[in-house]
């Protein structure tokens, strides 16, 4: 991982479990944006004055190269328009996304998978609308955050991560307004295994590590198409530094993409 | 200290980040700087011309910028060169639903050198209490390698110009 500034041809985007990497463009605008409501108080107020209402967050338009090949191709993982998708929108600094990078994701409603022509190239245009409304968003407060594990290949022969963790950006030692935790496993051989989040407070080594709450998956399968979403309640304390962990079931080798998004 | 004419390279933006540090942010572009008034047409049907009283006015603010990942740091001192934080690492956390609080943002015009207190303008509110008044991040927007945001006032808060800078 690299701070600074970066470009769109290190970005990668990973939907319901799978990497669409290979045949993204384009996806974004990646954004936050609240409605203001107008509360100038006319008779007494010298100046117009807004609070924030209700915020739209969306992931944008997926924009990739069509292909149609059978399981693996664009129109095989995306094809079906009319459901919400779990994305995840990982951003390398000058290099492929690695460990602590950050990243956009959260369950938005794919509304269209369209073929459209660019320059004489079939493409597609995959437009998401915003946040799905199939479950309460209340407890997804920010739809940024740290990618933990970046996409790479685990096996039960290096069971645990024993390495330190990704600092909050803001350096403060714990926030207490939870977040979630996000998972996309992209391959695998088909066993048991839980994905999850350990934090701790200084010093940042493997001992001062514990698991975070309720930000696990749970026993999921090591298979591609398998992803998940998982809050920790708006209240929750999250200690200063994160990494991802991974407790092998009766798999032995899985490929995934995990992120935890703290809420300030 | 210089008067007269200038150009961007001299201007510095500055906003809090969630826990009051100020922060200097990359930006390539920014909305009319000041104060723009709403007008009332009053005009009769027997006036010669159309006439008008100001009403309100607004001052949002609007940003572009270099996506940027780089740790907060300190802004710099008044006649330095500016020391930039990180985009991303300022405007992310305050986009939070969770964090609602408004702060300090302030936009320093240097006369063609680094912006000095007591004589180059500024304009904004430095004077944010951090709960009621202040600038409020309504917007954050990723596209690319540029992000955008909006911010706009509270109510009840006044920014002004002047030549002092966020303390």
């Amino acid at each position: 991982m690299a701070t600074g500034r970066t470009k769109r041809k290190f970005w990668r985007c990973y939907v319901d479990g799978y990497d669409l990497s290979g045949f993204g463009r384009t996806i974004g605008p990646l954004a936050i944006e609240y409605d203001e409501a107008d509360l100038t108080a006319y008779m007494s107020d010298s100046v117009k004055g807004y609070l924030r209402n209700t915020a739209m967050v969306n992931v944008g338009t997926y924009n990739g190269v069509f292909d149609n090949t059978v399981t693996t191709g664009l129109y095989a993982l995306a094809g079906a328009s009319g459901v919400p998708r779990n994305v995840l929108v990982a951003i390398g600094g000058r290099a492929a996304p690695a460990d602590g990078d950050p990243c956009f994701g959260g369950t938005f409603n794919q509304v269209g998978f369209h073929n459209v022509d660019d320059g004489g190239a079939v493409t597609v245009n995959i437009p998401y609308s915003g946040w799905a409304g199939t479950a309460s968003s209340a407890a997804y407060n920010i739809p940024w955050g740290t990618l933990l594990h970046a996409n790479a290949q685990r096996l039960v022969a290096d069971p645990v991560n024993d390495q330190p963790g990704y600092d909050n950006p803001l350096g403060v030692v714990s926030t207490a307004k939870g977040g979630y935790f996000m998972y996309e496993v992209l391959d695998g051989d088909g066993g048991d295994v839980t994905l999850f989040v350990e934090d701790a407070a200084a010093p940042n080594v493997d001992g001062s590590f514990a698991p975070l709450g309720d930000a696990t998956s749970g026993l999921i399968l090591a298979d591609p198409g398998v992803s998940g979403i998982v809050a920790i309640g708006t209240g929750a304390t999250v200690r200063r530094y994160l990494r991802w962990q991974i407790a092998f079931g009766t798999s032995v080798d899985v490929t995934f993409v995990s992120a935890f998004m703290r809420a300030y | 200290m210089a008067t007269g004419r200038t150009t961007t390279k001299w201007i510095r933006f500055c906003v809090d980040a969630v826990g009051g540090v100020s922060a200097e942010i990359p930006i390539d572009s920014i909305s009319p700087v000041g104060f723009t008034y709403d007008e009332t047409e009053l005009t009769a049907w027997q006036d010669a011309v159309k006439g008008y009283l100001t009403n309100h006015p607004d001052a949002p603010i609007d940003i572009t910028g270099p996506f940027d990942t780089s740790g907060i740091v300190a802004r710099a001192a008044s006649a330095n060169a500016p020391a930039l934080s990180g985009s991303h690492t300022v405007l992310a956390p305050k986009s939070a639903v969770t964090n609602s609080l408004p702060g300090n943002l302030w936009i320093g015009f240097g006369i063609r050198g680094y912006w000095t207190a007591a004589t180059d303008p500024a304009f904004g509110v430095i004077d944010s209490d951090d709960v009621k008044y202040g600038y409020i991040l309504t917007k954050y927007v990723v596209e690319g390698e540029k992000y955008s945001a909006r911010c706009v006032l509270t109510p009840g808060t006044v920014p002004g110009w002047g030549t002092a800078i966020i303390p």
